[in-house]
């Protein structure tokens, strides 16, 4: 059985874990996002194929017949080719099946399978908790009356007329993790989920191509957390008032991606060691308890743990050639498995802790969360710097806040650690290291190195007291 | 004077502490003092900012010892109270209660103004729980910083960025090395030698008399990364040490001033050391000499080596971080010691430095748009575009190995729109005539107030040229500022009509531009 079928059973349960693909890019999970929230536009095959350069017939779109483009003529291949320049900047766009676009207007937005499902899923969890304003926001920051910058007047005006808007789709699961009364601590991650999509929503009049930009990057940070908390969430026994009573992960804050021999880079990479251990460990929990709600027939020809995992399979949706290939995939049952043992089996062949920091690398990586490259050293979380201005601009609405209450921010809302801040506990909460007071020694370090950044790349000024305020506007 | 002297050398102590004898000696001008006057002299109350150590004390202090001069009069706290107008002087305004600090700058009867020094922190705090006057002050104060003149606001006061001094810059350390009084201390440094004739450290400091020696120190001290920091405390730590630090019969001697500006134990001395060691020295041979600070022997010995002065070529620069670019900073260094003819700031730096502060100094906009420009491209285009800046950016998120083959142009701001600046040390000042300027150099857009940071590592990169390899990472911060810098100037850009799109062929290292007319629902092409 793949990861797949494995995120199939498991998903309704722990929220967010990765199947079939561990390289789901921004485009792609925003796209699902956005096909999700708002629908795919109807004909998005002639968006795809204007982009990607197919040989496309200049009257099924408006402008180019009125601009008196020719059909294979070399300025409608420049065209199609400097649409992409703008739209497809991640190469996430082919000619066949599927295109994932940068959403530079709702009319980009496509369905790709590349995501595998996770915008949906996203959606999902976060639908419930927006309020409709944000909703508004959203859409008139995606779907604008009128252009004011030349990057949005071009797009669209070479799609007017070609599209028509689609309709959003419903939940892709209203169950378990995604039920509208979750319990506390799966409420709480939700809702701080949805609290970032408002963030980046609401311009408050800045540009639109940058906060859209923002957008991307903010949606898949979304995720990422998901991926990261929503397991742990489900599983957690802790009373949880705020995300970091779910878990904390320690993030290196210096230059990435580090010295390998850099404490704080060994302290990141144990930490995200952790964190597949856990993770790894509530996918085992919750596949234990999905094959335990199979009630089995006393009379049973065959495994009663592959006819647990044959039901089960059947309810996330497969069925067929599918559902007979995927059983046939699954570790073999022995007669001494129990339902644990046999869960265990289950998650260790495709969700094994060294897989699970695996995927957390390579979708980290995307956006500068986590690294570094593939062959350079352990996986550790780390901060790129266009990250960490999507971090500032979703955690301060404020004009500025002092330094130590954004290091806090991120520690409650997103179990991100970075540093102490106003919170002096938290070294003794933190394993990574030998002791108490080298962990506080490393993790001033670590702030400091964050200060710098930020005020380096101006998200941040320092005052001549050495007091650092961030800035909200930055 | 010379005992007070020389325990203020050996103490911690600041300027305030001083006999006004000792602080009038060693006293020098800043620049800010007549601006500051004649503020107050309009009636305007003035917050001199700074952290402590940035002489926010000692400026009230000269300031008040120039008033008198002026009639205008300044009463400190537990004077009596005066007849006739005066400025009431707060030395800091954290001694006053937290409750009153809100009212400083309320007026007494006869009271024409206020001076008050205040440290950034406090200030933030007044500005957040005031605001009014404070928070405008703190907002222009800010502006200013990074090099923009706000509008002026009668109802803030004028601010006095002590910290935005350059006390290098200025000369300050060279006056004071330069002074008799220092000299009389060196005098007094108690060592071992047989004759103080022959005494290295007595005989290295003659050398200080000269005019041109001063000078070059001065530019040896320039390369001190980020001098606007620098607090008079660390100065005068640093004065101590090179003159009365080492001992004078260590082999190599530790005391002559020259040789200890770079291996004092001051943090001024660690930091010259990082930009340039003379561990690189490229003329082993004369370092003796230079330990002394005995550049005539060396300049002419040089000279009738190489007349012609071609023995270094230094136009490529080496890569950074390179023992090459140490060394090459160090032979700069040595070069603008040695050779009176050379502008030793330029030298000292590297070609990119060079250019910044030329086109600075010349107010010259179209110099750092042509970077810029050619930077965002990729070096690929490489015919001069000096008119207007585009504002390239890309909607590329995921982090690849190599950066998106392609920009966008959100438009285009013309060289005109463009001040290359300095921070400003004074602001809010009822004369507009009136700049005074800090050490760190902006680019600045007027309309948006958008204002781009030009230090040193920074415009190297530029010059270097654009990887498109994500690898080479010091790019990921760079292009990070030049696209905030670019989304804050867009909204105030030429006609959005206009589109330009650049596609980059990175294996051929060449591009395709195009230029788009967008009206009226039609796309017009122009190649």
């Amino acid at each position: 059985m793949s990861g797949s079928e494995l995120a199939a059973i498991l998903r309704p349960r722990v929220g967010f874990l990765l199947g079939k693909h561990d390289d789901v890019a921004p485009a792609h999970l925003v796209n699902g996002y956005l096909a999700a929230a708002f629908g795919v536009p109807k004909s998005w095959q002639r968006i795809r194929d204007l982009v990607t350069g197919v040989d496309v017939d200049p009257n099924s779109y408006p402008a180019l017949t009125r601009s008196g483009y020719q059909r294979g003529a070399p300025a409608l291949r420049d065209l199609q080719s400097d649409l992409d320049v703008v739209v497809n900047p991640d190469r996430r766009g082919w000619q066949t099946v599927a295109a994932s676009f940068a959403p530079v207007h709702l009319r980009f937005v496509t369905r790709d399978p590349s995501d595998d499902a996770n915008g949906a899923y996203l959606w999902a969890a976060t639908s419930a908790e927006l309020r409709p304003s944000t909703l508004k926001a959203l859409r008139g920051l995606l779907e604008p009356a009128a252009a004011t910058d030349p990057l949005t007047l071009f797009a669209m005006t070479l799609t007017d007329g070609v599209v028509e808007p689609g309709q959003p789709v419903p939940p892709r699961s209203t169950t378990g993790w995604f039920a509208p009364r979750p319990r506390k601590a799966i409420a709480t991650l939700r809702q701080e989920m949805a609290s970032v999509i408002e963030a980046l929503a609401n311009t408050d009049g800045r540009g639109r191509i940058e906060a859209v930009q923002h957008l991307i990057r903010g949606i898949y940070f979304v995720w990422y957390l998901g991926l990261l908390l929503a397991p742990l969430a489900a599983v957690t026994a802790r009373r949880v008032s705020q995300v970091s009573d779910i878990h904390e992960f320690l993030v290196f804050a210096d230059v990435p991606p580090g010295r390998p021999d850099d404490p704080l880079v060994v302290g990141s990479s144990r930490s995200l060691q952790e964190t597949s251990q856990e993770l790894h460990e509530a996918y085992r929990a919750e596949a234990e308890r999905a094959l335990e709600t199979v009630t089995v027939p006393d009379r049973l020809p065959g495994s009663r743990q592959e006819f647990r995992i044959r039901v089960l399979l059947g309810e996330a949706g497969l069925q067929g050639a599918t559902l007979d290939k995927a059983v046939n995939a699954v570790p073999r049952a022995t007669a001494g498995n129990t339902v644990s043992s046999y869960a265990g089996a289950l998650v260790a062949q495709s969700h094994s802790p060294e897989a699970v920091s695996h995927s957390l690398r390579t979708v980290g990586r995307m956006i500068g969360l986590a690294g570094p490259a593939r062959g350079f050293g352990a996986p550790r979380f780390l901060l790129e710097t266009p990250m960490l201005s999507t971090l500032v601009r979703i955690t301060v609405p404020e004009p500025s806040i002092p330094f130590a209450d954004f290091v806090d921010r991120l520690r409650t809302r997103f179990g991100m650690i970075v540093g102490i801040g106003n919170d002096d506990e938290t070294p003794k909460r933190l394993s990574l290291w030998d002791s108490t007071d080298a962990t506080r020694d490393l993790l001033i370090r670590n702030e400091d190195a964050l200060r710098s950044r930020l005020i380096s790349a101006g998200l941040a000024y320092q005052y001549s007291d050495l007091n650092t305020e961030v800035f909200g506007s930055a | 004077m010379i005992d007070e002297f020389e325990e203020f050398l050996h103490s911690t102590k600041t300027a305030d502490q001083l006999s006004e004898g000792l602080l009038a000696e060693i006293s020098h001008p800043s620049g800010l003092e007549a601006p500051t006057l004649a503020a107050l002299a309009a009636g305007r109350d003035v917050l001199v900012a700074g952290s402590a150590g940035s002489g926010k004390t000692h400026l009230l202090r000269q300031i008040s010892r120039m008033a008198e001069a002026t009639g205008l009069r300044l009463r400190w706290p537990n004077e009596d109270a005066a007849t006739g107008t005066y400025v009431e002087v707060i030395p800091d305004v954290t001694e006053v209660p937290a409750t009153r600090r809100g009212r400083i700058l309320d007026r007494s009867a006869n009271q024409s103004a206020t001076i008050a020094a205040i440290n950034e922190g406090p200030l933030l705090d007044l500005a957040r729980a005031k605001k009014g006057a404070f928070a405008s002050g703190l907002h222009l104060l800010h502006l200013a910083q990074r090099g923009v003149r706000g509008p002026h606001d009668t109802a803030a006061p004028v601010i006095v960025d002590a910290g935005s001094f350059d006390p290098v810059s200025a000369g300050i350390p060279q006056r004071i090395l330069g002074s008799d009084l220092l000299a009389a201390a060196v005098d007094r440094v108690p060592c071992g030698c047989e004759d103080p004739a022959i005494c290295p450290r007595r005989r290295a400091w003659k050398s200080l008399k000269s005019a041109v020696t001063i000078d070059r120190v001065g530019h040896i001290l320039e390369l001190l990364p980020d001098t606007q920091r620098i607090d008079f405390r660390a100065i005068w730590d640093f004065i101590e040490d090179v003159a009365t630090g080492g001992d004078c019969l260590q082999d190599p001697p530790t005391s002559p001033w020259f040789w200890r500006l770079f291996f004092g134990h001051s943090s001024l001395s660690s930091k010259l050391r990082e930009v340039a060691s003379p561990e690189y020295a490229a003329f082993p041979r004369q370092e003796a000499r230079l330990w002394y600070g005995d550049w005539a022997e060396v300049e002419s010995e040089i000279q009738r080596a190489d007349p012609a002065r071609a023995l270094l070529h230094l136009d490529t620069v080496p890569e950074s971080g390179s023992p090459d670019s140490s060394a090459m900073l160090w032979v700069k260094a040595q070069l603008s010691v040695l050779s009176a003819d050379f502008a030793p700031i330029g030298l000292v730096r590297d070609a990119g430095e060079r250019q910044v502060a030329q086109a600075i100094e010349e107010q010259d906009a179209a110099a750092l748009l042509e970077t810029l420009n050619r930077y965002m491209t990729y070096q690929m285009i490489t015919e001069p575009q000096r008119l207007s800046l585009n504002l390239w950016i890309d909607l590329g998120v995921e982090m690849r190995t190599e950066r998106p083959r392609g920009h966008v142009s959100l438009g285009a701001a013309p060289v005109s729109a463009f001040r290359p600046t300095k921070s400003l040390a004074i602001v809010n000042h009822p004369d507009s005539a009136v700049s005074v300027f800090g050490a760190r150099r902006y680019l600045v857009h007027e309309a948006s107030g958008a204002s781009l940071p030009l230090t040193g590592d920074f415009v190297a990169l530029l010059l270097r040229g654009r990887s498109y390899r994500t690898a080479e990472r010091m790019h990921t911060d760079a292009e990070w500022k030049i696209r905030r810098f670019f989304f804050q100037i867009a909204q105030f850009a030429a006609a959005a009509s206009q589109l330009k799109v650049i596609a980059f062929d990175f294996d051929l290292m060449a591009q395709k531009l195009h230029t788009y007319t967008i009206a009226n629902g039609i796309v017009q092409v122009e190649h």
